[in-house]
Parts: structure tokens; C-alpha cells; sequence
């Protein structure tokens, strides 16, 4: 059962206003009304919760009993302690030996200093291989995914993630299951930055972008999102919003 | 000084490991190769602990995960028949000798992009080996990814199964072996359970076993350009499936830890999911020694049981050293020894030795660090996010409605200990003969084929109870010998075959029934042991054109038939009598001479027929004839 072909083809006959979705259930989760969500974007979602509404689709209030704001406001960050351990892990073939970037091996050598003296030639040959070939985030989820999979932090990080993944996940399913067919949120909370501030932008506040579509990731749930005419014809940009299924 | 010890250490190589219970001098250290104490100056100081990690490939069509075949000799679970044409048609040698890197799939060099999917045989097998050695095995298993960065793991990680193994709490039962006594029966004692120092038998815990990748394999050569050491990696071994097999540190002496990997060897190649080559790579054992202090051990006090002296003992245990690199049982013994004296002479000198990974010397028979400074690895376990939970379900056993107590009644072989205990108890066989066979699974079959079919073909009692043992005398003695003197040889030529395999009465042309049709013969008097054996050589050597006739036709066509016939024997016992004139002198004096003698001329009669004659036959006959030449007065 696909809900999102549905839609499409009502987007296609929107000129005859027939009642072409009825018998769906569309959820809008309290949870995803968050603070940081500008007047603009929950204007729009208004407007695309009253646009299905006309096609005879049923609008149903999802409330923080079934998804719960405390879970959603931690999703984020579930999320990237979960991506980031899995980047770390699925990047560790890159190593320059059987394919990919390498660098030669008399340069790896000099470069020797205090830092990698006490590795072995292979490990310092890995290394320069792959400081030089990923680039700043990559090396930056690197890093982090090899810190929260440490021993140490393992616990703390790792698997408080994976748990709450879990929770999410559950809550998700099951909303889905009994209570809607598909949920209504936002695609992103603000419009792209310009490429010239991208570096002047802290690499931890552009994650932020991520929290409305973060949670179906994590429940490993389809979504589908819908770009949306802007008012002013003179903005290139416009919000998106997306639609959850099971 | 160490070159002193050293030179002292090699001489008794050699010596110890054709004695038992030799102790190993070393300084003034030794360590009984038996019951693994270290002693100083003769005197009991330590107590030796091991244990065990042992990784066996699975001899199974493909890798673990990615798909590729795996060339050589591959028999599927089970006992193979005995049919020589049941062989895997493979033309290609084992995978001993492939080139490097030419057995590769892009999941085995992490071509990225590829993702695993699991081999159900892998799980058959695993799950098989689990139950072999009486394992749990939960439903569900999960696999993790083990990181480290090194050349023969492309994929920086390892797929294995860290806290939820596929099995765990298994045993493993092994038996001492009486050197030079293959005829002994066990001590009431072994038949009770547990292990007891002064028992034949003894049992080593298993704690878990995984499924896991094997890595790819280094091998340092020198570049003929440059000169310098280089180190190569072959991958075809990548991806190979392995399972590990770990033990909890029941093991206290050197020849038990040798005991027990032999132990696992063998029931793994019974029941057909490993081959169990140790020199070919294909089970690898890890050792993990350690020492325990013996405090003055007051040896009147007979409150305290072994057991609890033993508990005792090892809660004082020391750092445990880990030994690798070890590929034969007898470099696992001498690994072991040489470990506890040094651990013992370091900690006697108050510097006990650290927890630190070795490897193995087999030049210098010592164990050498393998890194100056030892951090300890964190390997960042991770649950492995491209592999959905293990479940042992249907879908994993191949065949719809089948679950694990199915799969394993009609997949697991009958284990040697159990077709031990059945062949001695049922058929009355020696603990030597009952081994033999359990050595060679498909013996077993051909050993209760043979029985039942000579059973069938005999029609008095007192002619069955000899069955078994006569089967068991034929199959051991004379069935195997042709099977390595006809056999074996071709089929090593002819490359079907590696010449490290052993002897099986699986490539026999013989069959159950065949040799089950000449006990009966022997035993129903038609034919002598002598004829069977050459019987059993001509079914053999002409099989092809004798296939349509039975035992009993050929042993007919080609006169093998006990001389019965009272003119041939008499003629015979003429002969003899006629030709040991001093004996007959003696006979004539009569009484226990008389009976002496009579048994000597039977004797050379029956020398003289070549041992075809028919014994009772020739006895009465001999007896007449006896009477007819130097009758005896009647005392």
C-alpha cells in the first residue's frame, strides 16, 4: 500500500476537487511543534494540512501520548551519535591498501614527527592515506563515531542512542499502525544558507537542520518530501513538507 | 644463564614427548607434562591453568558472507558413503595450493558498495559443531563488528558475534590416552562423572562458541629486487567462515590441552564441518596460560576433595599469558610447558609476569613477545547494522516446518563417544577396536552393515557371538590395509585427494555386505581366516568383474573352500607324522604325551594345508590316523 502515490495522483486531478482521499488518516504529530520552528513554516504546514483536508482526507491531532516531545527533542542527537558511529565503522576499509587515495610512501615517511612515532609503519601509512584523503566532516564524524564506540563512552553514548532509537522507533510504528496512515510534518526548519557563509556557519548548528527528518531515519520508516510554491514569486526557495508513512 | 637453559630445554625435546610424565628440567624449574605442576628444586610450587581458544574454518561451498566459492574438497555434513565416486568432482587441488588472491569477491576486499548476506550452511554447520559438543543455542543471535585497523582485514573491522554468541555452556568429554596399553579397560573410577586425577577421562567446559570471518593471510618474503622483507597478504582466506570454539580454563597440564584440541578435531571432522588440518590452517588454537600458586599443600588432609582443592587454587591464578601461532598439538604441549616455568620462575623472583599476547618459536621451541609495549586493544564492538538477528528458524534450516530439534535428528551424526560406548556395549568390542572404528566414521557404518548382514546369513547362535569380533578383526586388520595399499596412492596421484588426508574405509571397493558375507563364510566353516584375507583381496583387487557375484560364488569359482575332505587330510596328516619321527617316538609312550604331541602334530598339519584345512575335520582325522599308525594301549 503505497499512501504516497496517492497523493501524487490527487496533486494531479487538484483542478477537480473531488473527495479523492478519502478514507485517509493524516496525523499531525504535537511532538513536532517545536520552539524553533519559524511562524513561516508552521503557517505553511497549516496550509498543506487544509489542502488535504479539501480532498477529503481526515486531519487528526496526533498527540504527545503517542510520540513523546522528550523523545523527539533527544532524537537529534541519537541520530548523529548513531551516524556517526556507523560512518566511523563503514569508513574504516578506506585505507588507501586495495583501492582509493594513498599516499607514496616515501612522503608518509617524511612526515614522521613525535605524534606517530609509536606507530607501526602500516598504521602510519593508513594514516597519512586517509588524513589526506577525507575531508574536514568526514573526519569529523570520524572522530566522533570512534569516540562514542570507545569503551569508555560506549555505554553513555552508544547504547543510551540505540535505546532511545528503539523507544522512537516504537512509538512511530504503532502510531502509524493504529492511529493514522501518515503523518504531516515539515521537511526542514529554515531555508538553505548562502555557499559563502557555509564556513563561517558552526558545523554543529547546521546538524540542527535535521531534526524534522531525523526521526524517520531513525524508525526506518519511508517519507517522501514535497516541495511547495512560495507566496512571494520573487524567492527561489520554498518549504517543504513531508509525508510519513509505515 | 638463558643459553645454558636453552640448550638444556632442546635436548629433552625429544624425550618428552615420547614419555609420559617426564618432567621438563629447566634451571632448577620443571613442570610435569601430565599434571602440569611446576616444581622448584623438586618441589610442588604451581599449579599450571590453560585455556583454550581454538578456531575452526567450516568446510562448507562458500564463504561466510560474500558469496564465493571455496575450491577444494568439501564433503556436505555427515558421513560420506563408501562409494569412491561420491568424492566432490572438483579438478582442482585443495585451496592449498591456489594462487594468491584469485578465490576473491569484492564483499572479501570491502569493494564498497557490497553488503554481507549470511550462508545458511555456515549456520547448519556451526549450529551442527554446537550440538556436537552439547552446547545451548538460544534462538536468536546477533552479529557485531570487531574494529581494528591491520593489512588482512580489509574491511577495518571483523563480522563476529560478541555478546550474543550462537552458543554457549558446552563440554567437551576427552579421554587420556593409555600409552602403550590399547587394551586396557577403563577403571570403575572413569565411569563416574567429573574429572578425578587419577582418571582415564576428563571433561573441558566449553563457554561459547561464534561464528565469525576468517582474515586474509600475511606472509613476509624477501622482494628479489630490493632485498628487503616485504609483507604479502593473500585474501583468499577472507570471508572464509570460522567458528570459535572458547573454553574456560579447565585445563592444568600441557598433554591434557594437547588432549582436548585432539579431542575437537576429531569431532569435528566426525560430524563433517571441519577438516581439522592444524597445518594447513584450517583449526588454529590459541593458548592461554597461566599459573597458580600451591600453598604448602597438607596432603593428609583428605577432607578437602580435588575439586574444591582445585577451586581453591585457581581463584589465586595469575595474569594469563596468551600464546598464538601454534599449528600442531605438539607445539601446543611444548608452548604450554615452556609458559608455566617462565611465568613460574618470573613470579618466584617476585616479578610476576604481565598479561601480554605471544607467539610461538618452533626453532627454539619458546614463546616470544610480540610487542615491546602491550596496550590494551579496544576494539569499539558495534552491533553489525547490515545484518538483520540470527534467528535458528526454519528459514535458516533450509526446509519449511523444520525447527532445531528437527534439523539436528536428521543432521547430526552419531558422535564418537556415543558409537563408542554403543560398539562396545552392544557388540562387546575392546576400547582399541571400538576407537579404530570411531576413528573412521564411515567404518562405523560398514562395521554394522557387515554385522547384519552376516547375521543374516548364519543360522546358529554360536556362530553369530563371534560376528562382531570377527568383523572387527577383518575391517581393522586387513579391509584398511588394502584400502591404503590399493587406494590411497591413486587417488593422491590423481589429485582427488591431498596427500595429508588418512586412511578411510570410505574409498573402499568392499562393501558392507560383501564383507559381511565372508565372516559368515569363515564363521559357518566353509572358508579358514586365511582364505578370507585372500578373499577379501581378490573382491577388492577385481571388483569391477566380480560385482554380480557374491562372496560365496567367488570364494567358490576360485576354490577357496576349507579342505574337509577326509582322503586330503589324511594324506596330509601322513605327511606330517611321517616326517617328525622322534615326535611319534614320543606319542607312543602314551598318557599326556600322547596329548602333547597329537596337539603338535595338529598344529604342523595345519601349518602344512596352508591353514585351509578344516580344523575338527582335521583332528578327527588326524586322530584315526593316529590310531591306525601307533595305536595306544588302553590304560
Amino acid at each position: 500500500y503505497d499512501s504516497a502515490s496517492e497523493i501524487a495522483v490527487a496533486q494531479l486531478s487538484l483542478k477537480s476537487p473531488e473527495k479523492s482521499l478519502s478514507g485517509i488518516r493524516v496525523g499531525i504529530p504535537a511532538s513536532f511543534s517545536v520552539q524553533e520552528c519559524p511562524n513561516e513554516i508552521s503557517e505553511s504546514w497549516s496550509l498543506a494540512a487544509d489542502l488535504l483536508h479539501q480532498h477529503g482526507a481526515e486531519i487528526i491531532q496526533v498527540s504527545t501520548d503517542d510520540i513523546s516531545p522528550r523523545l523527539m527533542q533527544r532524537a537529534l542527537a541519537a541520530y548523529y551519535v548513531l551516524v556517526s558511529a556507523e560512518a566511523s565503522s563503514n569508513l574504516c576499509r578506506y585505507d588507501g591498501f586495495r583501492y582509493g587515495v594513498a599516499v607514496a610512501e616515501e612522503e608518509v615517511n617524511f612526515n614522521g614527527n613525535s605524534e606517530t612515532s609509536d606507530l607501526t609503519p602500516l598504521e602510519r601509512q593508513y594514516s597519512a592515506s586517509r588524513s589526506f584523503g577525507f575531508g574536514t566532516e568526514v573526519k569529523r564524524r570520524i572522530l566522533c563515531g570512534t569516540s562514542v564506540l570507545s569503551s569508555d563512552r560506549f555505554h553513555t553514548y552508544y547504547e543510551a542512542a540505540a535505546k532511545l532509537r528503539a523507544a522512537l522507533a516504537e512509538e512511530m510504528h504503532s502510531t502509524l499502525k493504529e492511529k493514522v496512515d501518515l503523518l504531516l510534518v515539515p521537511t526542514v526548519l529554515s531555508l538553505p544558507h548562502k555557499i559563502d557563509q557555509g564556513s563561517l556557519l558552526d558545523p554543529t548548528a547546521m546538524f540542527a537542520n535535521d531534526v524534522m527528518t531525523v526521526p524517520a531515519s531513525l524508525s526506518g520508516l519511508p517519507a517522501l518530501s514535497i516541495p511547495r510554491q512560495t507566496q512571494e514569486p520573487s524567492s527561489t526557495f520554498s518549504y517543504g513538507m513531508q509525508l510519513i508513512s509505515s | 644463564t638463558p643459553y645454558k637453559m636453552i640448550i638444556h630445554y632442546q635436548a629433552l625435546t625429544r624425550r618428552i614427548l615420547t614419555h609420559p610424565r617426564i618432567r621438563r628440567d629447566f634451571s632448577q624449574w620443571s613442570v610435569d607434562s601430565e599434571k602440569g605442576v611446576v616444581c622448584f628444586q623438586g618441589k610442588p610450587r604451581y599449579q599450571t591453568v590453560i585455556g583454550l581458544e581454538i578456531h575452526a574454518q567450516l568446510d562448507i561451498s562458500t564463504k561466510l558472507f560474500s558469496g564465493c566459492p571455496v575450491d577444494g574438497n568439501h564433503r556436505g555434513t555427515g558421513c560420506g558413503s563408501t562409494s569412491p565416486t561420491s568424492l566432490s568432482s572438483s579438478s582442482s587441488l585443495s585451496s592449498l595450493f591456489q594462487k594468491p588472491n584469485t578465490s576473491v569477491w569484492p564483499l572479501d576486499v570491502a569493494v564498497p558498495g557490497v553488503l554481507p548476506r549470511l550462508s545458511q550452511e555456515a549456520v547448519q554447520a556451526a549450529v551442527l559443531s554446537a550440538a556436537a559438543t552439547k552446547c545451548e543455542l538460544p534462538r536468536v543471535s546477533r552479529f557485531e563488528r570487531k574494529h581494528y585497523f591491520y593489512a588482512d582485514l580489509p574491511l577495518g573491522y571483523q563480522v563476529t558475534q560478541q555478546r550474543w554468541p550462537l552458543a554457549r555452556e558446552g563440554r567437551l568429554r576427552c579421554q587420556r590416552s593409555n600409552r602403550g596399553n590399547k587394551k586396557a579397560k577403563p577403571s570403575k573410577k572413569s565411569r563416574m562423572a567429573g574429572d578425578d586425577d587419577n582418571d582415564d577421562s576428563f571433561t573441558v567446559r566449553i563457554e561459547r562458541i561464534q561464528l565469525e570471518q576468517d582474515t586474509g593471510k600475511t606472509v613476509i618474503m624477501t622482494n628479489p629486487k630490493t632485498r628487503r622483507k616485504e609483507s604479502l597478504v593473500d585474501f583468499n582466506r577472507a570471508g572464509r567462515a570460522l567458528i570459535e570454539i572458547v573454553f574456560y580454563p579447565d585445563l592444568r597440564s600441557s598433554v591434557d590441552a594437547a588432549t582436548a584440541v585432539e579431542t575437537l578435531r576429531s569431532l569435528l571432522k566426525h560430524i563433517g564441518t571441519c577438516s581439522g588440518r592444524m597445518e594447513d590452517g584450517s583449526l588454529r588454537c590459541d593458548l592461554n596460560v597461566s599459573i597458580a600458586p600451591l600453598e604448602n599443600m597438607d596432603q593428609e588432609k583428605t577432607s578437602i576433595t580435588t575439586q574444591n582443592k582445585d577451586h581453591a587454587i585457581v581463584q589465586h591464578t595469575g595474569n594469563r599469558v596468551e600464546v598464538k601461532n601454534l599449528n600442531s598439538l605438539r607445539q601446543v604441549q611444548l608452548a604450554a610447558e615452556y609458559e608455566a616455568i617462565r611465568q613460574a620462575e618470573a613470579a618466584a623472583n617476585g616479578s610476576p609476569t604481565l598479561q601480554e599476547t605471544r607467539t610461538f618459536d618452533v626453532k627454539t621451541n619458546q614463546t616470544v613477545t610480540i610487542r615491546t609495549k602491550e596496550v590494551a586493544k579496544d576494539y569499539r564492538f558495534m552491533p553489525e547494522p547490515d545484518l538483520p538477528p540470527l534467528i535458528l528458524n526454519e528459514e535458516v534450516f533450509g526446509t519449511p516446518g523444520m525447527d532445531l530439534e528437527g534439523f539436528l535428528e536428521s543432521n547430526l551424526p552419531e558422535l564418537p563417544e556415543d558409537a563408542q560406548r554403543r560398539l562396545k556395549t552392544s557388540y562387546g568390542l575392546s576400547d582399541y577396536m571400538a576407537s579404530v572404528l570411531t576413528g573412521d566414521p564411515p567404518a562405523i557404518e560398514l562395521f554394522d552393515t557387515a554385522v547384519h548382514h552376516a547375521n543374516r546369513q548364519l543360522t546358529m547362535d554360536r556362530e553369530r557371538k563371534k560376528v562382531p569380533e570377527t568383523v572387527a578383526n577383518l575391517l581393522c586388520n586387513e579391509l584398511f590395509a588394502l584400502v591404503r595399499e590399493l587406494e590411497m596412492q591413486r587417488l593422491i596421484e590423481e589429485g582427488i585427494l591431498d596427500g595429508t588426508g588418512e586412511t578411510s574405509v570410505r574409498f573402499s571397493r568392499v562393501d558392507g555386505n560383501q564383507l559381511g558375507e565372508v565372516v559368515a563364510l569363515v564363521l559357518e566353516g566353509s572358508i579358514s581366516n586365511t582364505m578370507a584375507k585372500q578373499l577379501l583381496r581378490v573382491l577388492y583387487e577385481e571388483s569391477n568383474e566380480l560385482k554380480q557375484f557374491s562372496a560365496r560364488e567367488v570364494a567358490q569359482k576360485r576354490g577357496f573352500q576349507l579342505i574337509s575332505d577326509s582322503v586330503e587330510l589324511a594324506k596330509i596328516a601322513h605327511r606330517v607324522i611321517a616326517e617328525n619321527p622322534e615326535e611319534m617316538e614320543r606319542y607312543k609312550l602314551g598318557g599326556k604325551f600322547a596329548r602333547k604331541i597329537t596337539k603338535f602334530l595338529l598344529g604342523k598339519s595345519m601349518a602344512a594345508s596352508q591353514g585351509n584345512a578344516h580344523p575338527e575335520r582335521l583332528n578327527e582325522v588326524l586322530v584315526e590316523v593316529l590310531e591306525e599308525i601307533a595305536p595306544l594301549s588302553k590304560e
